[in-house]
């Protein structure tokens, strides 16, 4: 019997839960294969194939389904909803399987399984179980699937704190990069699936880490620090897990890393949730006199004139500190 | 004590039914403005970029409203996952930046937070009325309400058969007022009567074959139509009859009081095979709706959406698909300040060509193919 083959998208969840899964399908010996990294024609594709209103990330998701879903016997689009019983995911994320299947004809089977945490606290081990049955495994290979996933995704967090770099790829057995120690320290905020892609990001996270810059990202504070620092006006949190993850950590370094020079936050074209997020970090920021840019990306940006950009900011901060 | 100003955003003619609830709790209701283009362009200005029209809209009218001298404003929150539930803090923070010293009294829905819901209400019961006082004062101004929404149901059902263009929208217009200015629940039926009555007065066509066209989408783009260009007024011009999913009187009941009516879980079950997830906003409910609409034979499908908005996002999406199945006609309309009212209605006007066509085919082909002379579209 041939071992069916598993499509995952290298976007949107891939940066923040990929170990999870690979560590559970690896565990049951499962074929898994991912998307190759973003490309003009990956971008492209998703172009054509999404609504034209639809924002960047979406469209990137459409182009690396569509890259995959010649390739594989299934596609891996999980519905997760929430996972920390706080935040939900974007309203997008909770729509991808929905999308995907009624946007594309031929399609191999979508597995969409659902994971709430709100309702069901469990939901995630229910879930795995669910998938190993599904794949002719029994509870006790499921469970133990599932305890692999989440050692290897606790691994991940680990290693995200003390500044793992998942640039392109994340790879919990060779970590590649990971972010310099300086004394110049920027905090690059934006969603993982824009912070950690290469194409996407314009290798700004290169860069900076190769000028010697300091980059703190959201992913480098805990989760408990994280959900303490979440509230902003009103005692409200953002209710959507990215952005509350963003905005969280962007008050966590505002009032506990004296040194920090400057804030960038990555945004992507038609994105929903972060005009919130990017008008409170710039009041916030303006009111510590803390630098601010926003880099808004779309299908068009070109390399060239986003350095120019971040060169001329860092120049900026170097002239005040002077 | 001093008697507070307080204001709060525009939405259609149910402005005057929240201004008499203030009224009754001992405010001096500061009335925002009927949003303009002047509206918009102050709401574009200050707002970002990528905000949805209903947020540039609504803070447009607050920088109308608040140099009149405003103590408070009052706005509904909500718990997402849509955008809409963060605007009122949002607007708050961008507010204060540019110095206004306004107090926000944002209305979570009850069945989240009963507790917190009760507190909110206290606080805006700053005169501290008995709870049975404001209980009669929600009662009247929600019997107001139900007649602002019947008396317009009325006129949609008529515009397209009027014989007269306009002549509805000028009535309308003035039996409006009746309701507004009645203060209690016996005059607020007495006016509903005396409107309706009204409204049957003018000389319409009941035989006139007339095409049906649902709408559906984001609730503040269908309910304040200076944020859609009078979109209905225009579909009925045309000669097409609206139905709008959403009236706020369905909207309240369904996110405030328990048990869910008939009609929204219907609608929830409709959704259910294409979006099975609440993904937030109203994009269930335009999916559920879309499917409802054509069991019950309408001809087509208007969804109202602003730019940038997520959950209709994902229904469009969705409608596609359900389109080709159902042989369906769907016209999306994705609004932002850049929408201009000519270019929409060549849109509707082609729109609701092709669905009388359409319409007419299907009726011809149901004869056996002759058509006789008296079926006709005028």
């Amino acid at each position: 019997m041939t071992v069916p083959v598993i499509g995952i998208a290298r976007t949107l969840n891939y940066y923040a839960y990929y170990p999870f899964w690979q560590g559970f399908f690896d565990s049951l010996n499962l074929k898994t294969i991912v998307s190759s990294p973003t490309t003009k024609e990956i971008l492209d594709q998703g172009v054509k194939d999404a609504l034209a209103e639809a924002c960047l990330p979406i469209k990137l998701f459409f182009g690396h389904i569509a890259t995959l879903k010649s390739k594989v016997d299934y596609l891996f689009i999980p519905r997760i909803v929430n996972l920390n019983r706080k935040t939900v995911y974007c309203p997008k994320f909770l729509g991808l399987p929905d999308m995907i299947k009624y946007s594309y004809e031929n399609l191999p089977p979508v597995i969409d399984l659902r994971v709430d945490n709100r309702s069901l606290k469990d939901s995630l081990l229910i879930a795995s179980l669910k998938l190993a049955s599904f794949f002719g495994f029994s509870k006790l290979r499921g469970f133990k699937a599932y305890r692999e996933g989440i050692r290897q995704q606790n691994f991940y967090e680990n290693l995200l704190q003390k500044g793992y770099l998942p640039v392109n790829e994340v790879n919990v057995n060779s970590p590649k990069l990971f972010s310099v120690k300086s004394s110049f320290k920027i905090a690059l905020l934006g969603y993982p699936y824009l912070v950690y892609d290469n194409y996407v990001n314009l290798k700004i996270l290169e860069f900076l880490n190769k000028n010697n810059v300091q980059v703190l990202t959201a992913e480098q504070v805990p989760w408990p620090i994280r959900n303490k620092y979440a509230p902003f006006t009103n005692k409200k949190r953002l209710f959507w897990t990215f952005s509350d993850r963003v905005l969280s950590s962007f008050q966590y370094f505002l009032k506990n890393v004296p040194d920090l020079k400057g804030i960038i936050h990555l945004t992507a074209f038609g994105c929903g949730p972060d005009f919130i997020v990017d008008r409170i970090m710039e009041i916030d920021a303006g009111e510590q006199q803390i630098p601010y840019l926003t880099l808004t990306i779309d299908e068009h940006t070109g390399e060239a004139g986003l350095v120019t950009r971040v060169e001329a900011f860092l120049d900026m901060i170097k002239r005040k500190s002077r | 004590m001093k008697t507070l100003r307080i204001t709060f955003p525009y939405m259609g003619n149910y402005v005057h039914a929240f201004r008499g609830l203030l009224e009754d709790l001992g405010y001096e209701v500061v009335m925002p403005v009927k949003p303009s283009k002047r509206t918009l362009d102050l709401g574009v200005k200050y707002a970002p970029e990528f905000s949805c029209l209903p947020y540039k809209i609504v803070l447009g009218t607050y920088l109308e409203t608040l140099p009149k001298g405003v103590d408070r404003i009052v706005t509904s929150g909500g718990v997402g996952p849509c955008r809409a539930g963060l605007y009122a803090s949002l607007h708050e923070k961008i507010l204060k930046k540019m110095g206004y010293n306004v107090e926000f009294i944002v209305l979570e829905p009850p069945l989240v937070d009963l507790k917190g819901f009760y507190k909110t209400v206290q606080e805006l019961n700053y005169k501290n009325y008995s709870l049975w006082y404001i209980y009669k004062a929600i009662k009247r101004n929600w019997r107001k309400i139900k007649a602002l929404d019947t008396i317009e149901q009325k006129a949609l059902f008529l515009r397209p058969r009027e014989l007269t263009k306009g002549s509805v929208s000028a009535k309308y217009k003035e039996v409006l007022q009746y309701v507004i200015n009645a203060f209690s629940e016996k005059e607020i039926a007495e006016a509903e009567q005396e409107a309706l009555k009204q409204l049957d007065k003018i000389p319409v066509n009941l035989e006139k074959l007339v095409v049906k066209v649902g709408m559906v989408g984001e609730i503040y783009v269908l309910l304040e139509p200076s944020s859609n260009f009078e979109i209905e007024e225009t579909i009925g011009h045309l000669g097409a009859e609206v139905k709008r999913s959403m009236f706020l009187t369905g909207w309240t009941r369904d996110n405030t009081l328990p048990g869910k009516s008939e009609e929204l879980v219907s609608v929830k079950a409709a959704a259910q095979p294409y979006l099975p997830e609440l993904i937030g906003g109203h994009g269930q409910d335009s999916i559920g709706n879309a499917i409802l609409y054509i069991k019950q034979g309408f001809d087509g499908l208007i969804q109202l959406a602003p730019f940038t908005c997520i959950p209709e996002i994902v229904a469009r999406t969705i409608l596609t698909k359900i389109s080709q199945e159902h042989n369906f006609p769907i016209l999306t309309f994705f609004l932002d300040e850049q929408t201009g009212k000519a270019g929409m209605e060549t849109r509707l006007e082609a729109f609701i060509d092709l669905l009388k066509r359409k319409k007419l085919q299907k009726l011809e082909r149901a004869k056996g193919g002759n058509i006789d002379g008296a079926l006709s579209w005028n």
